[in-house]
């Protein structure tokens, strides 16, 4: 078995004072390792609560969640949010070593060089003494995501992480982002709303409902022109592709309106 | 280093950006001076209707009798005492108040619990005016300096955990999750994140407590003392020496600028 998440069943029900709301509703699905998964949804549907679910951060209701057959741990987890959140008074080499150091792995020469290779890899070995407002949005979310991967996580979670930039810097972020997990062949999953997006990086696309969500449809995605997520925009089926996942979406919606 | 290359880049500056530039200074130039009139006007005027009889210095007192009883008090060695009183109950409290006050927001950031069952309490001792406490403490303090520092800490301390309580609660909630995401305990959450990202809010907290203790310190002067520049206004005030009442408010003026100007100069290194 390579399959490195295993998604089995999970119920998510959250309360409130008046209610109690279904976010999710037996909800399966798996990834491969170095697999790239992307989740899109109508907003709402609850896609960051499922990477929550997945970090260990909440516990789902009911189902399990198992990382290479082991219940999920926080610490093998590496997380990506929309802002890249680097913290203002700590220099770039400060901010990506913050997981080593939180896990008091800091003086491990071993993951430190590792961190130093990804720097100077990912052209950024001359701004380690710099302060994060030095930075370009593009670099900072390359900072950000050397700092999730410093801790050498087994699954990345991407939590809309382009959304917060311009639309140029954000295509040539999402390259960058790209190459840098394929590269070092991380499994990772991704939410969006964005379709385009989705096609463009993932192997796998998992199609939610409106809430309470369940799975409406994985498509597995190989696309005849492949490479970064520019080249793979250019792929003649991806118009096709982008039409099939949109109608998921709003048929849902439809659905509601008449019901 | 850094400097030459200034220099340098002045140099090469175009003519619009040279005059731009001039126009800042003047601006500057204007805004000192009319500071520096706007002085002497006051203590000149003071002085010449003191003088000539408009104003009556007995009420009034004039600049020329402030610098008169200012030679004396030094002269006799006096005023140390007083100014070093003042100084000591107001740093302690300044320094007491802030430090506390820090504590219990943390305390009150850390259990959700503790906050609300709190809430109440310091919403009313926020409210109330602390100087209606001053008899109490005056009864169970006694008079002089306890009392008069504790006066000083119960001024700034509600403010203060107030401040930065509020301080911690506005931390980014995501930046808190990422924490969590890697694998962060609360001890690491709160020392490599809610401190450190509220130390322009502590800044200002001192900022705001530089007023607020010599408030405190002159209004528990003015309940129960023997000394200090607060007992030397009242005093003043008592006796009609309003020339004593003048030179210990304008020194009173001098210190607290300075105590800020401190405070000033620790932010600007800080911004850095």
């Amino acid at each position: 078995m390579n399959n490195v998440l295993n998604v089995k069943n999970i119920n998510f029900i959250y309360h409130t004072l008046d209610k109690e709301i279904e976010a999710i509703k037996n909800i399966s699905f798996t990834l491969d390792k170095g697999e790239f998964g992307a989740i899109v949804g109508p907003s709402g549907c609850g896609k960051t609560t499922i990477l929550s679910l997945i970090a260990g951060l909440l516990k789902p209701t009911k189902g399990e969640i198992t990382l290479d057959g082991k219940p999920v741990d926080v610490s093998k987890i590496g997380y990506m949010f929309q802002k890249d959140h680097l913290f203002e008074w700590r220099t770039i080499w400060q901010n990506v070593i913050l997981g080593l150091e939180i896990k008091k792995k800091q003086k491990d020469t071993l993951m430190t060089d590792n961190v130093k290779n990804l720097l100077e890899k990912y052209g950024l070995k001359d701004f380690i003494k710099s302060k994060p407002r030095e930075l370009s949005g593009g670099m900072r979310q390359r900072v950000a995501l050397i700092r999730t991967l410093a801790t050498d996580p087994k699954l990345l979670l991407l939590d809309e992480p382009f959304s917060a930039l311009d639309y140029q810097t954000r295509l040539n972020v999402c390259d960058d982002v790209y190459s840098i997990i394929k590269s070092e062949n991380k499994t990772a999953l991704l939410v969006t709303h964005d379709i385009s997006e989705a096609i463009s990086l993932a192997d796998k696309v998992i199609i939610l409902s409106e809430r309470p969500s369940y799975v409406k449809k994985i498509m597995n995605i190989d696309l005849t022109s492949y490479g970064s997520p520019l080249k793979r925009r250019e792929a003649h089926e991806f118009r096709a592709l982008f039409d099939e996942i949109w109608k998921e979406i709003q048929y849902d919606k439809k659905e509601e309106k008449e019901s | 280093m850094i400097k030459k290359k200034k220099k340098k880049a002045e140099l090469n500056f175009s003519p619009s950006h040279k005059e731009y530039l001039k126009k800042i200074k003047k601006d500057k130039a204007i805004v000192l001076s009319s500071q520096i009139l706007l002085l002497v006007a006051i203590i000149g005027l003071w002085e010449l209707f003191t003088a000539v009889g408009i104003l009556d210095s007995f009420y009034f007192s004039s600049p020329s009798r402030i610098i008169n009883t200012l030679g004396e008090m030094f002269a006799t060695g006096d005023i140390w005492a007083h100014i070093g009183v003042t100084l000591y109950e107001t740093l302690l409290g300044f320094i007491i108040a802030t430090l506390l006050g820090t504590l219990i927001a943390i305390l009150l950031w850390w259990s959700e619990k503790l906050r609300r069952i709190l809430d109440p309490y310091i919403v009313v001792l926020n409210a109330l005016p602390k100087i209606a406490l001053g008899p109490m403490i005056v009864i169970w303090f006694g008079i002089g300096t306890t009392s008069i520092v504790v006066m000083c800490i119960m001024i700034c301390l509600i403010i203060t955990t107030i401040s930065m309580l509020n301080a911690f609660l506005a931390c980014d909630k995501d930046k808190i999750q990422l924490m969590k995401s890697l694998g962060a305990n609360k001890f690491q959450i709160l020392f490599k994140l809610i401190l450190p990202s509220s130390l322009a809010d502590f800044i200002s907290v001192l900022k705001i407590n530089v007023g607020m203790s010599w408030v405190g310190t002159i209004m528990g002067e003015y309940l129960s003392s023997r000394a200090g520049l607060g007992y030397l206004i009242v005093y003043g005030g008592q006796v009609f020496r309003l020339d004593l009442v003048m030179t210990a408010t304008l020194i009173l003026c001098l210190l607290a600028g300075g105590m800020y100007f401190i405070v000033a100069r620790i932010e600007a290194r800080f911004k850095k």
